[in-house]
């Protein structure tokens, strides 16, 4: 190499050495100094911020810019090594800080910062003013002080056939003022913010014609004043807005759903009646932080004391006794070669049956009254000697009990009815011997004093007397009279329960409901004959009072794995941010459980008239931990006041449950085979 | 012998620029643009939706960018299943083609059950999933492992893959 071609090489390689290290050399440190702001009524305060270029470097984890975009209700994500810091904003647009890049991304819109964000000392820097004015904040300069001014700054016009929905975006939480209102005109006042937005703005098409933006105040402590107008024949109402920090209103042909009215006023925090009925925010409790008393009234009561060995712990409450329930009508009817005897109840009742070895068959009504003085039938069929009823004790608790006295060994069955219950005797054999069971009227009971309540330790109730009976109305017998895994056990999970409420919305709590319809689920497969165990049958933790999520779920898989139930069903209430979802819909996870939900949903769906969400694969922690064929049902949307409304209803509730069950009756025909259920997971 | 100067010159400059942006990791993944996926109100179908991408390309960075987009849900007025409000990406680490993403426990505020869950997680996974040599996302809450959620009970303790529904 010559002498030249070797300098020139040197030369390169000192060029290129120079230019690395001017990449890697970090840069000098700035100047550190706290800037002052008012905002919102407060002084501001960045205590190690940079000045650069006319704009504010501001460390984001200083406490000043901590709390500013707590303000807002925005978060920063950054972490270090990564070359971006988003900022997403409490009406969801994200906006995207490149270190090293001047641009600002947010929005859609890409505005130029003064300078990039860097990093100094482990810390990265942003421009805040830059970012302030994304965030719908405006610097504005008032004598030596800076106002960080929040603004009215985004405008979002939505039309679709004959409707156009308005939200204005504001940089905090809105609070306004209707200032006026016709059927075609409204009047808003936004306190607290300024506006960037055009002050008159024509509107081509659709249900508006012109909005009118005006701004008064002082700087400090300003107000937009809106006003919407709309051609002659529209309304308008209150459309459902996604953050507090936006204010939405729908405008379209008068007589049209358009939403609620527009409430008098509207501060963020303060639950008015008019916004609370029409747009009721379903809320989901933490499970640590859940304090909700249990349901008043009988199943204030209804708790059983923990078990030992595999079935979970409850969380013991005390007892207490409600009044009596009275039984109001005890009624005998033919029903082929046996009868039909149906009670009625004033209210929810616990029950225990019993049948003797001497073909003799009973049921007691526990904290229940007779009225009148009793009954004594003796019927003229093939099957039944004969029926009784009586007052067999009044005190310590009053006790109905209503016996039959077979002609030889006969089952009997138990089918719930609203508000009472009917025994099923027809004649048909049964052939196990003698067996007792319990079971409820309605909604849970009250929690049995000694020698009542379930036979077993976890709350498995036995099956009716009539095991794997013809049901009442069919021809043909059950195909299931040896389940395919062996097992005669249904697992009932009601979704949530004890510390955990689940969600809430509309008034309802979903622990409640769920807990409501798996009774009334109980009550309809024990008179199909299955033996049903509940993974809580009262208002408790299944595992312990809040327990991590994993562990409560976890113990409720345990109740059906540990047994080999043969099914496994959750109920559950669904819940959206959005009111206007709803349906019911029935996961499944694994490839045996989809014939379950098929049947299920399909079952569900005409009886309930809800929207058909369908049977769907949901990555859900029950539906994938059990190893039988596993659903989780979603009822209907607690957040959706129609939905809501329906599961208010107890023959709603019921009939869930009749969907369920016919689910059940309907998988449990189609899949007699024993080969498929070790197999598909 | 100037003209041949100046090419040497010019050439070490753009060889130096190209090591300085080697050096820093912007290599190229994904153009321009990135692709983001939102969950459709019917629980089941995604949207794609491209994104612009600033400067960095490095896949941490890109993965980064998009799981907080994920995270976002798409701007407003959009019909889309979102994450609970408040919800953050704390971290995102590469493992191999396995991306670790820890989100902000406000995920755990949800007011929704298992039908947000599951839609809020097939954005996210979707998204991730579409970076170059990604097959799976390994998902902490709040730096720790979760095996579910408190509202809908939906599972974590594994990585979730497009194929996880």
């Amino acid at each position: 190499m010559s002498l030249m071609s070797r300098s020139r090489a040197r030369a390169g390689s000192a060029f290129l050495a120079l230019t690395l290290a001017a990449f890697c050399v970090p840069a000098p440190l700035r100047a550190q100094e706290a800037s002052a702001f008012w905002f919102v009524g407060t002084k501001l305060i960045l205590e190690r911020s940079q000045a650069v270029k006319g704009d504010v470097a501001a460390p984001i984890h200083d406490a000043g810019f901590e709390r500013f975009l707590a303000k807002l209700g925005a978060t920063l994500a950054f972490a270090p090594g990564q070359s971006y810091a988003i900022v997403t904003t409490a009406d969801r647009r994200t906006i995207t800080l490149t270190i090293g890049d001047a641009q600002i991304a947010g929005g859609g819109v890409t505005t130029r910062a003064p300078f990039a964000p860097y990093l100094e000392a482990g810390e990265l820097y942003v421009p805040f003013l830059a970012l302030a004015r994304a965030l719908y904040v405006e610097p504005v300069k008032i004598g030596s002080e800076t106002v960080l001014q929040p603004q009215l700054g985004g405008l979002d016009v939505r039309t679709e056939a004959k409707r156009t929905t308005l939200t204005f975006r504001g940089a905090i939480p809105l609070k306004y003022t209707k200032i006026s209102e016709s059927p075609e005109r409204v009047t808003i006042a936004f306190s607290g913010v300024a506006s960037t937005l055009t002050q008159a703005r024509r509107l081509n098409g659709g249900a508006v014609n012109e909005v009118d933006v005006l701004v008064s105040g002082n700087p400090r402590n300003a107000t937009t004043t809106v006003t919407i107008e709309g051609p002659a024949g529209v309304a308008h109402g209150l459309a459902i807005a996604p953050s507090s920090n936006e204010f939405a209103v729908a405008f379209g042909p008068s007589g049209t759903a358009l939403g609620a009215a527009i409430p008098e006023w509207f501060t963020p925090g303060i639950t008015q009646p008019a916004i609370a009925q029409t747009f009721p925010i379903p809320v989901r409790t933490p499970r640590a932080a859940a304090t909700l008393a249990p349901t008043p009234g009988p199943n204030a009561a209804a708790t059983y004391a923990p078990s030992e060995g595999s079935a979970p712990a409850a969380t013991a409450t005390p007892e207490t006794v409600n009044a009596p329930v009275t039984i109001t009508d005890i009624g005998v009817d033919p029903l082929g070669d046996g009868v039909s005897v149906r009670v009625t109840a004033s209210g929810p009742v616990s029950y225990e049956w019993h049948r003797l070895a001497d073909n003799r068959w009973y049921i007691d009504f526990k904290n229940a009254q007779l009225s009148g003085s009793g009954r004594d039938e003796r019927p003229n069929v093939a099957a039944v000697d004969a029926v009784r009823a009586r007052q067999v004790a009044t005190s310590p608790i009053p006790i109905v009990r209503v016996a039959v006295t077979l002609k030889g060994d006969r089952r009997v069955e138990i089918v719930p009815l609203d508000g009472g219950l009917s025994l099923a005797i027809d004649g048909s054999a049964f052939g196990e011997g003698a067996r007792f069971g319990s079971g409820a009227i309605g909604v849970p009971p009250t929690a049995p004093a000694s020698g009542f309540g379930s036979p077993y330790p976890g709350e498995t109730f036995a099956p009716a007397a009539s095991a794997y009976p013809t049901p009442l109305g069919s021809s043909s017998p059950w195909k299931y009279a040896v389940p395919p895994n062996g097992s005669k056990l249904i697992v009932i999970d009601p979704g949530h329960g004890g510390s955990d409420p689940g969600s809430l919305g509309n008034g309802l709590v979903e622990k409640t409901l769920t807990l409501d319809i798996a009774l009334r689920l109980r009550a309809l497969l024990v008179a199909q004959g299955w033996t049903v165990k509940m993974t809580r049958s009262t208002d408790v933790d299944v595992a312990r009072a809040n327990a991590a999520d994993a562990e409560e779920l976890q113990a409720r898989v345990d109740v059906a794995n540990v047994q080999n139930a043969r099914l496994f069903i959750s109920v559950h209430i669904n819940s959206f941010p959005r009111a206007d979802l709803n349906g019911t819909m029935t996961f499944y996870s694994k490839g045996i459980d989809k014939p379950l939900a098929d049947a299920v949903q399909r079952d569900l769906i005409p009886l309930l008239g809800t929207k058909d969400d369908g049977a769907r694969a949901g990555r859900l922690y029950v539906t994938r931990k059990t190893t039988m064929p596993a659903i989780l049902v979603e009822t209907g949307f607690i957040s959706n006041p129609g939905d809501a409304s329906l599961m208010r209803s107890p023959e709603f509730l019921q009939h869930v449950a009749q969907g369920i069950a016919n689910g059940v009756r309907d998988f449990t025909r189609s899949q007699p085979a024993t080969a498929s259920m070790a197999g598909e997971r | 012998m100037r003209s041949l100067r100046i090419l040497i010159f010019i050439a070490l400059f753009t060889g130096a620029a190209y090591a300085a942006w080697w050096w820093f990791g912007q290599r190229p993944a994904a153009g321009d643009t990135v692709t983001v996926y939102y969950t459709k109100l019917d629980g089941q179908s995604e949207v794609p939706w491209r994104v612009s991408l600033g400067s960095a390309r490095d896949l941490k960075s890109v993965a980064f960018y998009t799981a907080t987009q994920a995270l976002a849900g798409p701007a407003p007025g959009v019909d889309a299943i979102r994450f609970p409000v408040g919800t953050h990406l704390n971290a995102v680490d590469v493992e191999g083609s396995t991306i670790h993403v820890d989100i902000s426990k406000e995920i755990d505020s949800s007011a929704a059950g298992g039908f947000a869950e599951n839609g809020e997680f097939k954005s996210l996974v979707w998204t991730l999933t579409a970076l170059p040599n990604i097959k799976a996302v390994r998902i902490t809450i709040g730096g720790a492992k979760v095996a579910t959620l408190p509202g809908g009970h939906f599972e974590l303790d594994e990585p979730l893959s497009r194929s996880s529904w």
